[in-house]
């Protein structure tokens, strides 16, 4: 894959100037300064940074979890910076998902329950819930647990949970904030798998990570200090961008 | 999707089961005692209103100005008032039971001993009295029931005392030893809400044909003597201001002119009396409306405590939560989906609360029935309402205390509570602020509950013990009006006195201090009549009840011949006269024929409560009773007895009677018993308040447990931190104690000025009052204090002592 490939596919975020400050008891600080994205459909990127540097202020307003004070903020082709919660919630629904460092797996939801639940918010026949849980879970290899509660599974098993559930509504983006942040690296290896799996099966990624090996599964990296970007560049290795459908 | 919040409501129930089962226990006892008073109010509510015509049907009062404001007339005013006033009244009714406390009743059948009781609920009535009112007939024809002389109903369960198993109906019973009545019908027995119940009602003709038959004017002409409780249906669509407009011109028509002047007459809606007539005279002793505010008050305090502690463990756990509705929010649940998750989270603790709450209600009614003296039923049939109501109430309670933290909860920004472990910062300091005022809110309504009840028990207590201004203890009242033992008066004193426990005996006309009659005098000076409370006695009264004699005598057999008086020191400041001594000799009756001095004053006695102490002392008249007038006044012989072998002392009385008057059933009664039963309702509130107190404070403590569990799970590390640092065990429990003792002293300083100003004002219903001094709040806010503390430190002593490397190694 070469830079010029992915100057073809269809442009699915696009910030520009995009700010954040934060305001507490007479202190702003600056989380995000003039921040300017391009991230296209089928894209896997990957943030680095030091601690800090307002990575995960920049994965959230990419999630619609939280909203930029300045600069604009585009998403497939739509103009969201100004969203209130109440849009970005139904934005949210159905379009992103989400894999964090802790998993956030629900206590007292079973596996299958923790996967099926996006569906639930979709208002999808219980048929097609079932169909499509079963299919994520297949797919994270985690069918056999499925009645498990999550405190009866591994960090890594988790992890695969957690992942099931942000891909099983197939939203256009994943968010990945260091999803091995809490495994071991045998467990790390096998989630960044997955994830590329779903890279290469179509999903758009966009990962926060300190972890330069994680870093290697991405096609581009983008690099934060204090609120700005500093660099990106694009992996030496050749990686085929997925089929595009509807293109 | 109610499916999946539901599964997660469960699971989460199951396992936060400590917070849970405070959270049910605690809403649970909190339903429970607002059902408990809900019920209790809805029956004081509901007094008469079982009658179709309660709306129509209303009770004569009979105001003589300066004298009485009696609830029953005289003997001819109900059938006058149906005869004149025809176009305004379909019907009248009186009630009439010879104002005898009870009324000698017995039963001879063919085979068998005779049965007799002195009944207690014997009336005469009109036979309209089935047209006004709605008691159900078991056997017999309302219709006929009552028309004829000598004729009796009776309720079913008087029927079972006489006549046992067999068939009542045509059976004679004999009132007072000498009038035959038949039974012409069983009426099932009257019901409990009821402003007064009766077992036996006899025809209003049998005492034209035989009580009175030798003295039949008492019935007709008789304007002054007023002891018939009148009731009156009035037409519908009649307004009773019209017919009250009438009673002026009644009055004038038919009233003696002595007590014309000072007379008026007014309509009490039936439905009012139970809860808002203190009147003279009245049946029996009715109940408050200020008690069920008092109770509505409590019961909505303890639901609402209830209620705070759900808030309060809810938003504290609210950590807990976060994750979750972080997640959810994330995978794009609206705020208000989350909402709405909560509240059904809530709203289903509060049925489950609602099914805990039903067996501790059905535990507890019995107990409520007996220190309320009332018979409520769950039984659905009785009360329909009662079912959906609880309902409704649940899920109100649900909505209403899920609402706060359902917004808490659904707060929460997945942006922050995803990342990492978890947590953030302090836990949200608007709803910890609020939380504290909740705290504070449930202490201020304990410490209220407990001082009040407090100062309700301290003023029974003084009500009890206050100085009546005579000693009610060791006298035995018997009842003997309308028995032959008046014309035997003298040989009975002198049996009774034989016997070594008897130190004195007497007759009255009421039992001292809790009922008196009034008469029409005219004292030396005044050029017209006045009305003034007055006792009819007998020799040796003042002696028997402990009365001081400050000058004068008592009666004595033998001394003062004529007609004289003994009168109070109230009448002698009241009429002016210089002193006690100066009154001796005077006179207070009118003067004679010929201008002589009548009813000289002889004895002035030291003031006395002659009336219950919602009443203040006011000038008192202690007349004496003629020989002739024994029969018809005297209604208790009245006994001094000594304090030892009181059995002994009660059998030889009850066999003294059994030599004089074999025929006739012996019964007795204590003054002082008597006179308790005076302040039955406010003894009856400081139980019930006094147990819902207790109840409220449990549930707040039930909060304060958890919310310190909480506060020491809390600051664990910190708790560790510091132990490393080397603070001590008492340094840390005062640390995590000095919150809630400050929020307890906080409730104390809102808590208390309000207790004492509603204090204030439900003395203000008492002549007499106890001062409200600072015990009772010092009392309460300690009880609550040391409760808090306790609680608090089983906690902070856990946390104090647990190995601070644990809870350090863990973060």
């Amino acid at each position: 894959m070469t830079h010029t490939d992915i100057a073809d596919r269809r442009p699915l975020i696009r910030t520009e100037g995009l700010r954040k400050v934060y305001t507490t008891d007479e202190v702003e600080t600056t989380a995000l300064n003039n921040v300017t994205l391009d991230i296209k459909t089928g894209e896997f990127i990957a943030i680095m940074g030091p601690s800090g540097c307002g990575k995960s202020t920049l994965l959230n307003i990419l999630g619609l979890l939280d909203q930029p004070s300045g600069g604009s903020f585009v998403f497939d082709g739509t103009d969201v910076s100004g969203f209130n919660e109440r849009r970005r919630a139904d934005l949210r629904r159905g379009t992103l998902g989400f894999v964090f460092q802790s998993f956030n797996l629900i206590d007292e939801l079973t596996v299958y329950e923790n996967v099926e639940l996006p569906l639930l918010y979709l208002s999808l026949s219980s048929a097609e819930r079932k169909e499509r849980t079963e299919a994520a879970l297949d797919r994270v290899g985690m069918a056999h647990r499925r009645d498990h509660f999550p405190q009866q599974l591994s960090g890594g098993q988790q992890q695969r949970v957690a992942i099931a559930r942000a891909v099983v509504a197939s939203p256009q983006l994943i968010l990945a904030d260091e999803p091995t942040g809490n495994l071991d690296s045998s467990n790390g290896d096998e989630v960044m798998k997955l994830l590329s799996e779903l890279n290469e099966a179509g999903a758009t990624i966009v990962m926060v990570t300190h972890s330069p090996a994680d870093a290697e599964f991405a096609h581009r990296v983008i690099n934060l200090f204090d609120g700005q970007v500093v660099s990106e560049h694009f992996m030496e290795k050749e990686y085929a961008l997925p089929h595009q459908s509807g293109e | 999707m109610l499916k999946n919040y539901f599964k997660v409501a469960v699971r989460n129930l199951r396992r936060w089961k400590g917070y849970a089962s405070i959270n049910v226990f605690g809403l649970a006892t909190g339903l429970a005692c607002f059902v408990l008073i809900a019920l209790f109010v809805r029956d004081e509510l509901s007094y008469d209103r079982y009658h179709e015509n309660a709306d129509r049907i209303y009770r004569m009062v009979e105001i003589i100005e300066g004298a009485e404001e009696s609830a029953s007339n005289p003997l001819p005013v109900g059938a006058a008032v149906a005869e004149t006033y025809d176009q305004f009244v379909e019907s009248t009714v009186r009630f009439f039971n010879l104002q005898a406390p009870t009324l000698a009743i017995s039963y001879e059948p063919d085979d068998g001993p005779a049965r007799a009781f002195n009944e207690p609920g014997f009336f005469f009535a009109d036979s309209s009295v089935f047209q006004v009112f709605d008691f159900a007939f078991a056997q017999g024809d309302p219709a006929t029931a009552l028309d004829r002389p000598n004729t009796v109903v009776l309720t079913e369960s008087a029927a079972q005392r006489y006549f046992g198993d067999t068939d009542p109906i045509g059976k004679t019973l004999l009132f007072e030893d000498q009038h035959p009545l038949e039974v012409t019908g069983v009426l099932e027995d009257v019901r409990p809400n009821s402003h007064f119940t009766f077992d036996f009602l006899a025809s209003w003709s049998t005492l034209r044909s035989s009580v009175f038959a030798q003295n039949t004017g008492l019935l007709d002409f008789n304007w002054y003597w007023n002891p018939a409780w009148t009731y009156v249906l009035l037409r519908e669509g009649v307004d009773p201001a019209s017919l009250e407009a009438q009673f002026p011109d009644f009055i004038e028509q038919n009233w003696p002119d002595a007590i014309k002047a000072q007379s008026s007459l007014y309509l009490q809606p039936l439905t009012d009396i139970h809860l808002h007539s203190r009147l003279d005279f009245e049946i029996r002793p009715n109940s408050d409306d200020l008690y069920v505010y008092i109770f509505s008050v409590i019961a909505i305090f303890v639901l609402l405590t209830a209620c705070i502690n759900f808030m309060n463990l809810s938003t504290a756990r609210s950590m807990s939560r976060a994750k979750e509705v972080g997640m959810r929010k994330a995978i794009g649940a609206q705020k208000s989906q989350l909402v709405g998750q909560f509240l059904s989270e809530s709203v289903l603790l509060s049925v489950l609360s609602l099914l805990v709450a039903i067996p501790i209600v059905w535990l507890l009614l019995p107990v409520l029935n007996a220190m309320a003296d009332k018979a409520i039923t769950l039984n659905p049939f009785v009360v329909p309402w009662l079912w959906p109501t609880l309902i409704v109430v649940a899920l109100g309670v649900g909505t209403l205390s899920g609402l706060y933290p359902a917004f808490v909860l659904s707060r929460h920004e997945p942006a922050r509570v995803l990342k990492g472990s978890g947590r953030t910062g302090t836990g949200g300091g608007a709803s910890e602020g609020l939380r504290r005022m909740l705290v504070v809110a449930q202490f201020g309504i304990s410490i209220a509950l407990i001082a009040g009840t407090f100062v309700a028990a301290s003023q029974l207590d003084y009500l009890r013990s206050a100085r009546l201004g005579f000693d009610t203890e060791q006298v035995v009242m018997v009842p003997i009006l309308r028995t032959p033992a008046g014309q035997q008066y003298d040989a009975i004193k002198n049996e009774l006195l034989s016997h070594r426990g008897i130190q004195s005996v007497t007759i009255a006309e009421d039992v001292l201090g809790s009922k008196y009659q009034t008469n029409t005098y005219q004292p030396e000076g005044y050029t017209e009549t006045v009305q003034f409370p007055r006792m009819l006695v007998h020799d040796d009264f003042a002696q028997t009840m402990g009365i001081e004699m400050v000058a004068g005598n008592d009666y004595q057999q033998g001394r003062n011949p004529g007609p004289v008086v003994i009168i109070n020191e109230s009448m002698v400041q009241h009429l002016g006269w210089e002193s006690p001594e100066d009154a001796i000799g005077r006179s207070m009756g009118p003067a004679g024929q010929n201008g002589e001095l009548q009813r000289r004053v002889i004895g002035v006695t030291e003031d006395f409560h002659f009336a219950s102490l919602h009443q203040p002392v006011a000038p008192f008249v202690l007349d004496r009773m003629f020989p002739g007038q024994v029969g018809f006044f005297g209604r208790y012989l009245a006994v001094r007895i000594t304090p030892d072998d009181v059995p002994g002392t009660l059998a030889n009385i009850e066999s003294t009677w059994q030599t004089f008057l074999p025929d006739r059933p012996f019964e007795y009664l204590f003054v002082d018993q008597e006179l308790d039963a005076l302040y039955r309702a406010e003894e009856n509130l400081s139980r019930v308040a006094g147990a819902f107190s207790i109840l409220a404070i449990l549930i707040a403590c039930l909060g304060v447990f958890a919310l310190a569990a909480y506060a020491a799970e809390r600051r664990k590390k910190e708790i560790g931190v510091r132990k490393v640092l080397g603070a001590s065990v008492p340094h840390l429990v005062a640390l995590l104690s000095k919150d809630f003792v400050r929020l307890v002293l906080v409730a104390f300083l809102v808590a208390a000025p309000l207790t004492y100003f509603a204090a204030q004002r439900w003395l203000g219903a008492f002549a007499y009052q106890v001062p409200v001094g600072p015990v009772p709040f010092v009392i309460a806010g300690s009880l609550a204090l040391g409760i808090a503390l306790a609680t608090v430190s089983f906690h902070a002593i856990r946390a104090a002592t647990a190995d601070p490397t644990s809870t350090l190694r863990a973060e």
